[in-house]
């Protein structure tokens, strides 16, 4: 968890491109923002607008053209690639779209790997049995990914990315490939996390009725933020829907 | 087809790094194959050249093929003159003699022997039938072969003590023939009909040996009192010549068809280092009238070869002694068949089995690994119209391109290696490097049948596809289950050479047939049948371990190789190609050699008197050898005596247990093994020791026998045999068993020490009372001591002092008793044989040559190497994603990187687990068949597992498997955890 009075994530004139053959595609230009300790944010744009990079980039999993990010106060991208990846493994939670659960391994095994990975898996059986229970998949511990439904499986990716109490979780379209009631379990189990434990959250999705769950969303279009919402201005997702689709359809000023 | 083609070239392309390392595997074996059969080759087009050389100016050479006859009956050269045909017989005759340079000083030289270091090695390698084979007759590393007919000499000026190591100089041959036989390279050639001329004319091989040129005297030693029947003889002990002429002659002599020599010790025909001499002055060196050991034929002009061989091969086969006419074919196919040609040739057949198999198994797993990485694409293919026949044909083109094109490169890596190597070292293609038509065929049978052959499993997966299986989640997370019934049929098979070489009643032809076909066959198929056994033990077994010593997570470790069979087998499989021959020529080796090692019941030190023993007065000044511990100082009583019958079946077959003599060691026995410090102590395997000496001591002719001559023989405590005494050989002296004792390493200290009088082999050393070998076989001197030394004793004070005692008992009379291979000097000597220099040198030479046999393996574990390579990257190409989600999660690039060298480790550990299991297995049935076949078998010798050699070969494997792994583990290391995770997307 943060200490009282850092700011958990902060990004500052972040940009980022990669090349497509002979095309240079500009994923992410000069994006600046800021992330509070308990706030659960929501980004939210077009396929291609930058979302997953901005989430990748503040994870770590690749390295930014120009710009710093600041996790719990510390730049990410002036740490060595060890120093990164052990911040990564004890002050970061990631949950991806494709759960991306280790196969061969079972469901209690896919949650204690960062703590195998920090040699810390023989002290933490307490933990885990806390959030097997809290996820509802006491049950399910022995089984193996192939075995478990794919709201089983995000529930467990989401305990792997719980186990270490991060700092900051992230969550790339975590509901993605999930149906429309498990989604919902899920955003409602990130939103308790967020409120009974004041954890961070930042979540990448292009669903407004996941994105309604947050407190913020940071609309990003083509590479740069095109503004922030408050969700508390909406009465429901469907609101937000409109509201969003009027922005993303704006081109120069005018509406498309 | 073109699309075939197509698809299969494309496939290929797909991971060109892959493809890469494949070729380079084929190619590297098919380069072992051409080095290996180059050398042959090479050796081959000179047979020709060779054959003709060795006839010389003659059209044909006449010898003996008839076992026990020492001499071509004196009417065959008359008959052959009568032919109107030949116009001339020359007879030759081979005699033993110490001969040697006399140098400046005027001290005779040592000739140079195998091994000095001015002798050079004439092939690339050569591989000896057995250690013990190898030690006792054969060469390592293709030097000449040295005629084994001179007699160890210490003439005039003592050498430095050298053990037990015999002296090889040339062959004496007497001969009328008025010209030189061969191309007379230097001066002039013999005047035989001028008897008193003291001169002779040497081979080129024996002048090198010799270190002789024209004009340099030589001292030939005389083997009997002086004068003999030639009054014009010399009275000193030496005959002095001057060297007039030097003749060439071939470095190699076969062995003429498959005939053996009628004794080790004399060469049937022309030998290859020779002094030539007139036959009278050779009479004059022998003391003796000779007979000619063989003949040459010339014709007249005109009159034809076949026509002669026509009327006179078949006259002289039925000949009584039977002779052999041979012409220069006859002499090529001699050659060919010659002991070390066999060897290369054994050697070329096993290299292109092994690299054959190393093929297969490397292309096999580059091809499974293709369609595991595939699947989705072939069943599409098969969903828009391809049938089963077309998808395997995909499969099969793709070996074939490997194949081909593996086979091309070999050709041309090993082609260009020849020559480099002609260039860089002549010295070991002396007879140049050629890719013969052999070779040729052999790296084909190689490339081709290895790539084919391995493509048939792949191929016929590929058509148990389906097309719904492109819909389905290639990732499979089910752990792999053991076929249960492969490795039921595997363990079955594993029976079947055991059975087949300790079990089943049979003849030893058809025992040995059918280890080499059905037993040795099903025993390599059932280990490939029982492999997933041992990848599913070494995960359970060593995967925990390797992970506490690398430091990774043991679940990761877990299914890392059985998730993936078919690629871990095929890999694990073609290390053991390599590694497993490697362990079990290491078991089989050492297993072999272990009743050849001097054991521990052997005193410390056998000292012989030459050449005739010393007076019983004399036996307390050796005890006093300051050294020599007195109460343990014992004289011998020594004999090699033939059996009366042939009791152990030498007859049928003869081996180091078959043979028709015993070297008989009279003692006494209370001193040598009976009472509270015995020379010896010897362990009973049957009767009672006290009983034994009793009996011994008792009279009545009672001895102890080695075990494996009981069991040879059937005789059990109690059994009698009948020996020969050679002086008197129609009185028969009978003996009775009454102990049956263990005699680990006797061979060696007979063979050498001088032990075995009267012939090169012996069938057992038998112990028996002092005075009545004495009385049975007139024995009134002292030829061998047999003593124990003090701890601080010094060999070379201790020799000093034995000399001593030689020079004081030389007597004038100095007639030699047997003609074998014995005592060999002219002069009173004394010959020390320490039994810790045999063993020392036994090892040193045992692990030489096994280490020599053991090259090829090795060199065929570094080829499959590559499939290591191959199988990591395709694991970690598979695994891209899942090593992104750990980089993501918190694995730090060690981590990771050590992750990868522990599968890398857990490959080749698989490797282990199977070779030492085919190694022990297949060393065992060795050894058993060694049993029936070989020269060196009958000793039953239990199984050594030769720990610190087998460990080399394992080191040498994981280290190899480390290297394999790193670069993948690197390089997927570096990447960014994002990247590998976009790299799986696709397969999600």
């Amino acid at each position: 968890m943060s200490e009282p009075g850092n700011i958990p994530v902060r990004v500052e004139g972040l940009s980022k491109s990669f090349r497509q053959g002979e095309t240079i595609i500009e994923a992410l230009m000069d994006i600046s923002m800021t992330v509070e300790q308990g706030d659960f944010v929501a980004v939210m744009g077009a396929s291609g607008s930058g979302k997953s990079t901005l989430l990748h980039l503040l994870a770590g999993l690749t390295k930014p053209d120009n710009g710093k990010v600041f996790i719990d106060g510390e730049n990410i991208f002036s740490m060595s690639d060890y120093q990164l990846t052990v911040f990564r493994r004890r002050r970061i939670g990631i949950v991806f779209q494709a759960f991306n659960l280790i196969p061969s391994l079972s469901a209690a095994d896919n949650i204690m790997l960062p703590l195998f990975a920090d040699g810390r898996g023989r002290d933490s059986k307490g933990e885990l049995d806390e959030l097997l229970t809290k996820l509802e998949i006491s049950s399910r511990r022995t089984h193996r990914p192939d075995a478990l439904s794919g709201g089983e499986q995000q529930r467990v990716a989401i305990a792997r990315a719980l186990i270490t109490s991060p700092s900051i979780i992230l969550a790339d379209e975590p509901t993605g490939s999930l149906d429309s009631v498990n989604g919902q379990r899920l955003c409602r189990i990130l939103k308790t996390l967020c409120e009974e434990r004041s954890r961070t959250i930042v979540l990448v999705t292009h669903e407004p009725a996941v994105a309604i769950w947050s407190k913020r969303i940071v609309v990003l279009k083509d590479g740069r933020i095109l503004k922030e919402l408050k969700t508390s201005d909406y009465k429901d997702s469907h609101a937000l829907a409109a509201d969003y689709q009027d922005l993303v359809s704006v081109k120069d000023g005018i509406a498309i | 087809m073109s699309l075939i083609f197509k698809i299969a070239l494309i496939g290929l392309l797909r991971h060109p790094a892959r493809a890469i390392l494949t070729l380079f595997a084929v190619i590297a074996a098919c380069c072992v194959v051409v080095w290996v059969v180059a050398g042959y080759d090479a050796l081959a087009s000179q047979f020709g050249d060779m054959a003709s050389k060795s006839m010389g100016r003659y059209d044909f050479l006449l010898v003996l093929d008839a076992p026990g006859v020492m001499a071509v009956p004196d009417d065959i050269a008359p008959k052959l003159k009568a032919d109107p045909g030949v116009a001339s017989v020359e007879q030759f005759s081979n005699l033993r003699a110490s001969i040697k340079k006399l140098g400046p000083d005027g001290n005779p030289l040592e000739p140079l022997q195998p091994g000095d270091p001015q002798r050079t090695a004439t092939a690339p390698v050569s591989v000896p039938q057995s250690p013990a084979d190898g030690m006792q007759e054969k060469a390592t590393k293709g030097q000449d072969k040295p005629d084994t007919a001179a007699m160890p000499a210490r003439q005039g000026q003592r050498s430095p003590r050298k053990g037990f190591r015999p002296n090889f100089g040339p062959t004496l041959v007497g001969t009328n023939a008025p010209e030189a036989p061969y191309n007379l390279l230097k001066g002039e050639w013999i005047r035989p009909e001028e008897s008193k001329r003291f001169e002779g004319v040497l081979s080129a091989n024996a002048a090198k040996q010799l270190q002789a040129d024209i004009g340099d005297t030589l001292i030939v030693s005389v083997l009997s009192p002086r004068g003999g029947a030639n009054a014009s003889a010399p009275k000193e002990d030496a005959l002095k010549l001057k060297v007039i002429g030097i003749i060439e002659q071939t470095p190699m002599l076969g062995s003429l068809s498959s005939r053996k020599s009628v004794s080790p010790m004399m060469p049937k025909g022309p030998v290859s280092s020779a002094l030539y001499v007139s036959s009278s002055l050779a009479a004059d060196i022998a003391g003796r009238q000779i007979q000619p050991s063989f003949l040459y034929i010339e014709l007249k002009k005109g009159f034809k070869a076949e026509d002669f061989e026509k009327i006179w091969a078949p006259r002289m086969a039925s000949n009584a002694p039977q002779l052999f006419l041979a012409g220069t074919q006859e002499l090529k196919d001699g050659l060919e068949d010659g002991m070390m040609v066999r060897n290369i040739k054994n050697q070329a057949y096993t290299a292109t089995g092994l690299s054959l198999l190393a093929a297969f198994f490397i292309i096999f797993t580059t091809l499974s690994m293709g369609i595991n990485e595939r699947i989705r694409q072939f069943a599409i293919l098969r969903a828009v119209g391809f049938t089963r026949l077309q998808l395997s044909g995909v499969i099969l083109v793709e070996g074939a391109f490997l194949a081909v094109l593996g086979w091309l490169g070999g050709l041309a890596s090993g082609w260009l290696l020849l020559k480099i190597m002609c260039h860089a070292k002549p010295q070991l293609f002396q007879h140049g490097a050629s890719l013969g038509s052999w070779c040729l065929a052999l790296t084909a049978v190689c490339a081709l049948c290895g790539s084919l052959g391995a493509a048939i499993v792949p191929a016929w997966r590929v058509t148990k596809l389906s097309p719904l299986d492109a819909m389905s989640n290639s990732s499979s997370t089910k752990p792999f289950k053991l076929p249960l019934a492969l490795l039921a049929a595997g363990a079955l098979l594993l029976l079947v050479n055991p059975l087949v070489t300790f079990v089943i009643p049979m003849g030893d032809t058809m025992r040995y047939v059918l280890y080499g076909t059905v037993g040795c066959s099903s025993m390599a198929l059932g280990f490939i049948l029982l492999s997933p056994l041992a990848v599913i033990l070494a995960e359970r077994l060593f995967g925990p371990l390797l992970a506490f010593l690398l430091q990774v997570e043991p679940r990761l470790l877990r299914q890392q190789l059985s998730s993936n069979m078919w690629r871990s087998i095929g890999t694990a499989v073609a290390l053991t190609t390599g590694l497993g021959l490697y362990v079990s020529i290491q078991i089989w080796g050492y297993t072999m050699l272990g009743p050849f090692v001097p054991g521990k019941w052997l005193p410390d030190l056998l000292v012989a008197f030459n050449p005739n023993g010393i007076p019983d007065e004399m036996i307390e000044d050796v005890r006093a050898v300051k050294g020599v511990i007195p109460s343990q100082c014992l004289p011998l009583a020594v004999e090699q005596a033939k059996f009366a019958k042939d009791i152990t079946g030498s007859q049928e077959r003869s081996s180091v247990v078959k043979q028709d003599n015993v070297v008989l060691i009279g003692m006494d026995p209370d001193a040598a093994y009976g009472g509270p410090s015995p020379l010896m102590k010897l362990k009973f395997v049957k009767g009672s020791k006290e009983e034994a000496v009793a009996k011994i001591k008792a009279g009545g002719r009672h001895c102890l026998v080695p075990d494996h001559f009981a069991e040879q023989t059937g005789l059990d405590i109690g059994g009698r045999f009948a020996l020969l005494p050679p002086g008197s050989p129609d009185k028969p002296v009978e003996y009775e068993i009454a102990g049956i004792v263990s005699l680990q390493g006797w061979h060696w200290m007979t063979k050498f020490s001088g032990l075995r009088r009267n012939s090169g082999r012996s069938a057992a050393m038998v112990f028996a009372s002092f005075s009545e070998v004495r009385r049975d076989f007139n024995l009134d001197r002292i030829s061998f001591l047999w003593m124990n030394l003090d701890e601080k004793a010094s060999l070379d004070e201790i020799d000093a002092g034995m000399q001593a005692i030689a020079a004081k008992s030389a007597l004038a009379d100095s007639k030699m008793p047997g003609t074998g291979f014995g005592p060999g000097s002219y002069r009173p000597e004394a010959r020390l044989t320490a039994t810790s220099e045999v063993q020392e040198r036994i090892r040193k030479r045992a692990d030489g040559m096994i280490w020599g046999m053991s090259e090829l393996p090795l060199i065929i574990l570094i080829v499959t190497s590559l499939g290591v390579v191959n199988t990591v990257m395709a694991s970690v190409r598979a695994r891209r994603w899942e090593m992104g989600v750990l980089r993501s999660l918190g694995v730090s690039r060690s981590a990771l990187l050590r992750l990868i060298i522990a599968e890398g480790l857990l490959i080749g550990l698989v490797a282990c687990l199977l070779s030492l299991s085919f190694g022990v297995v297949a060393g065992f049935c060795g050894v058993g068949i060694s049993q029936y076949v070989s020269f060196f078998g009958g000793l039953h010798p239990a199984l050594i597992l030769p720990w610190g050699m087998i460990s080399i070969g394992f080191a040498m494997a994981l280290g190899l498997c480390l290297i394999a792994a790193i670069w993948p583990a690197v390089a997927t290391g570096r990447e960014e955890p994002l990247k590998l995770l976009q790299a799986g997307r696709g397969t999600m």
